[in-house]
């Protein structure tokens, strides 16, 4: 039988994508069997440097055809106002130019020594600051870029359509390119030269950033709007579940951060990577049982945490099965209440909506008291009932011992019956029930007094009497009915 | 079932864990339980409950209203105020044999009256008028908003003082009898007591006086109770709050055995004409003007102060000392809403020499509905009317 595997699916996916990537660029693929890497790709690119860069450039289309397609985008002024919008910028990364030609002469040294390269940072490093104004500049154009390009998707079927018509000849991809760079030789020995092989790439680039959290606090400060990007990529289909890989792995840096972190968000690591992984209506299965469990956890910690403090051997007698316990911890809730925020509930209110805003909170409270004082009221019972079926089942066993077999259901009824009543009657007979149920019935008649109150409030704007109203009618008929009468009586005496 | 470790109860795998224990041993008892039957009786049982059930309906379908009548005898209404009404029973014997001291019978404010008319067949009401009473009957009615501000003083020392006044007039006598019930007779011991010279002698039933007893739910409950918010929140009562109260005095036997004790005479018409008519008189309960609701709990259950003889009721102080007419004190014996304790003592608090105590062993409305009432009960009262009258 062949089990699900989310990992083997996974990974799966992973390499079908690495493998498309291959057949795309048709040069990558091995001749045996070994899974194509981004590192095989990346020494193949080095070693036939010139091929890849035709075949990528044959990807890009004829500037003029590509030109005239965009003029059928409605999108194109707007593209155009946002570069314009850009534009101020420009000037700011001008001022960072002077340094340019030491990066060219540490980069025509073709063997940059170490101290070249230290001195070509050291002097960008004032510009750091003008670079961080220019790319926050930047920033509020992410959303009109994202918009664009949203509005612009049906373009690309289009532009494919465009592409694979009128792929451009070889000769004029060349023409355009070689026009484009024409020391084409020297940079191809440039970059042969300084690159010799790929663990000098390692290692200079491990000499550079010798620490990665430093790195990545620099990029986080050069770009601002690296969220807007990461909004813009996740909205690439399939991009999600690398984000999110990368996201997980990235705390590595700080091997007990990512310990702590991986044990605390391992489920959400692993949710997110079902989810991406799993069919839709599969996932859901796994996702909402997660999802449900989240707000009842969250639900629980919002509703428990005012009295987590409660003492720890009352939650160990809850566990242990300890019927009063229960009644304890809601005394223990309903009293902690009253000294946290119940006092919230009813303090004295400021304003000229004082009086309803106190009428408002204390209803809130009172209805608060209710469910306090109920929950207290039904443990209490709850231990009546299991006291009862304790003494039932009690009963039951002796009934059987003295051979008085309780055969039919109606005679265990009758059992169940005369236990329960009389368990319940000595029950309510104890001075707690009895202070539970004078304690809720209070409760619930303020929350009632309360309640009017807030409604009448509400109504007292309409054309209808309240409550309130009718009961100042019912004293005034009340009073002249009683006087009436005697009044009467008293003029029928005297005629 | 597994032994029960002490565990942390946010721990969800302990958790599991013990509640896989407990299905499993819980599969087992069941499995041993349900191994005692003998299912072939019981499901026979289960099916002659239901064919009963079946069989009661079809038969309570086919009940005219005239069927489950109540409050059937003839009677006038010869007084009201408010939405009090004195109704005068007419006599079912001739005028020379009706006695000359009218007989005014009080109830509680809780209940209706005509319980003591629910059935032909057993009518203690029938059962006074065959035996010469003239009789006369306060009928509370119904209070509504208007009545919330209503007081005891209102309905003593107003109302009923009024309707006694009435009833002399009527009769041309200087004195009646006053029989009351329950509540009713606390009203009417309190009445008594402000206007001796008005009454000729007192029955109580199942009347409660010393409210520092403690074997009774009813005055236990009522110690812890904040009547305050509960009079501000309804101004009248509900009679069905009432009702809840009364309900879960007997938790069980009045909200499941009842019924289910019914079935087994669902067959029988006659029996569930009665329990039909029952059934309505113990849901109809008007609700309570708050001020008298008020002063009675917090007066009486609270602080017990009629037996300390420091009652007042408006501008008059109530001393059982002031009563002493002949006395008949009836109770039941298994009464669970006035237990024998409270009224028992009214025996010792008056200053009446003639003066009796029955107990019967019956309970609170057995008093008037059961076998015994209408075979022992109301034969002693009448024979002790009679015998004062």
């Amino acid at each position: 039988m062949e089990y699900f595997n989310p990992f083997g699916t996974f990974m799966e996916q992973q390499q079908n994508l690495y493998k498309s990537w291959a057949d795309q660029f048709k040069k990558a693929e091995k001749k045996d069997d070994t899974p194509v890497t981004p590192l095989d790709m990346y020494k193949d690119m080095l070693n036939n440097y010139e091929e890849w860069f035709s075949r990528m450039s044959s990807m890009v289309p004829n500037m003029k055809q590509f030109t005239e397609l965009m003029g059928f985008n409605p999108d194109w002024t707007q593209m155009w106002k946002m570069y314009e919008g850009m534009m101020p910028n420009w000037n700011q990364m001008q001022n960072m130019m002077p340094n340019w030609d030491q990066v060219q002469k540490a980069y025509a040294g073709i063997t940059p020594s170490w101290e070249q390269v230290q001195k070509m940072y050291a002097n960008m490093t004032p510009n750091w600051e003008q670079m961080q104004k220019m790319y926050a500049g930047m920033v509020p154009n992410f959303e009109q870029m994202q918009k664009m390009y949203t509005n612009m998707m049906p373009s690309f079927e289009q532009m494919k359509n465009f592409c694979t018509g009128t792929l451009p000849t070889f000769e004029d991809i060349q023409k355009n390119f070689t026009g484009m760079i024409p020391k084409y030789d020297e940079l191809q020995k440039m970059y042969a030269d300084f690159i010799p092989n790929f663990n000098e790439i390692q290692n200079f680039y491990k000499a550079m950033m010798p620490d990665f959290s430093n790195v990545q606090k620099m990029f986080s400060t050069l770009l601002p709007g690296a969220d807007a990007m990461k909004t813009m990529f996740s909205n690439v289909p399939g991009a999600e579940i690398y984000q999110k890989i990368f996201d997980f792995w990235a705390g590595m840096q700080n091997p007990e951060q990512f310990v702590n972190n991986f044990s605390s968000s391992y489920m959400d690591f692993m949710m997110d990577l079902l989810k991406s992984a799993l069919p839709e209506g599969f996932s859901n299965f796994i996702i909402e049982p997660k999802q449900l469990m989240d707000s009842c956890v969250s639900f629980y910690k919002a509703f428990m945490s005012p009295w987590m403090n409660i003492d720890e051997s009352l939650l160990d007698r809850i566990a242990r099965g300890d019927a009063t316990a229960y009644t304890e911890l809601f005394t223990e809730i309903n009293k902690t209440y009253d000294d946290t925020f119940g006092k919230l509930f009813t303090m004295e209110g400021f304003g000229i909506n004082r009086e309803a805003n106190a009428d408002e909170l204390l209803s809130v409270n009172r209805f608060y008291k209710m469910i306090f004082t109920g929950a207290e009221l039904i443990s209490i019972l709850r231990n009546g009932f299991t006291d009862g079926m304790v003494k039932l089942v009690e009963r039951y066993k002796s009934a059987l011992d003295e051979g008085k077999d309780i055969e039919t259901f109606r005679e265990f009824y009758d059992l169940w019956f005369n236990v329960n009543e009389a368990t319940l009657t000595d029950l309510f007979n104890t001075d707690a029930f009895c202070q539970a149920f004078g304690a809720f019935s209070d409760a619930y008649a303020e929350f009632l007094i309360a309640r009017n109150t807030v409604l009448e409030r509400f109504l007292s704007n309409l054309p209808i009497p309240t409550k309130k109203d009718m009961d100042s009618l019912y004293k005034t008929v009340y009073d002249l009915r009683k006087d009436m009468y005697f009044v009467k009586k008293e003029l029928e005496k005297k005629q | 079932m597994a032994e029960n470790k002490a565990m942390n109860p946010f721990d969800m795998s302990k958790q599991m864990e013990v509640a896989a224990d407990f299905q499993k041993q819980l599969l087992q008892d069941v499995t041993s339980f349900y191994e005692k039957f003998d299912m072939k009786k019981s499901t026979q049982e289960m099916l002659d409950f239901q064919k009963k059930i079946v069989d009661g309906t079809k038969m309570i379908m086919n009940f005219s209203k005239e069927d489950i009548a109540m409050d059937q005898l003839e009677k006038d209404v010869v007084f009201s105020i408010g939405k009090m009404r004195l109704l005068h029973y007419k006599p079912l014997v001739p005028a020379a044999q009706v006695s000359s001291v009218p007989t005014l019978i009080t109830y509680a404010l809780v209940n209706r009256q005509y319980m003591m008319d629910l059935q032909p067949d057993r009518s203690v009401f029938k059962t006074f008028l065959e035996n010469g009473m003239d009789l006369y009957v306060i009928d509370w009615g119904y209070p509504t908003g208007e009545d919330m501000y209503m007081t005891m003083d209102d309905y003593i020392n107003w109302y009923m003082n009024e309707v006694v006044e009435f009833i002399k007039k009527e009769a041309g006598v200087p004195k009646i009898n006053m029989l009351g019930i329950c509540q009713g007779a606390t009203f009417t011991t309190i009445y008594t007591a402000l206007y001796p010279k008005n009454v000729k002698n007192i029955i109580t039933l199942v009347v409660p006086i010393d409210f520092s007893v403690n074997d009774a739910l009813l005055f236990r409950w009522s110690r812890y109770m904040n009547i305050d918010s509960l009079v501000d929140a309804y101004g009248v009562v509900p009679g069905d709050v009432m009702n809840f109260s009364y309900l879960i005095l007997k938790p069980l036997t009045l909200t499941i055995q009842k019924y289910v004790s019914m079935v087994d005479k669902m067959d029988n018409p006659d029996f569930m004409k009665n329990f039909l008519r029952m059934e309505k008189w113990n849901f109809d309960s008007p609700g309570q003007a708050g001020e008298t609701l008020r002063q009675f709990v917090k007066d009486l259950y609270q602080d017990n102060k009629l037996i300390q003889n420091e009652l007042v009721i408006g501008d008059k102080k109530v001393n059982l000392k002031k009563i002493t007419q002949p006395l008949l004190v009836v109770v039941g014996e298994s009464d669970h809403l006035v237990p024998n304790d409270a009224s028992e003592p009214l025996i010792e608090a008056v200053a009446s020499k003639d003066k009796e105590y029955h107990c019967f062993k019956t309970g609170h409305i057995g008093i008037f509905t059961s076998k015994k009432s209408s075979t022992e009960i109301m034969p002693t009262i009448i024979e002790w009317i009679k015998s004062h009258s």
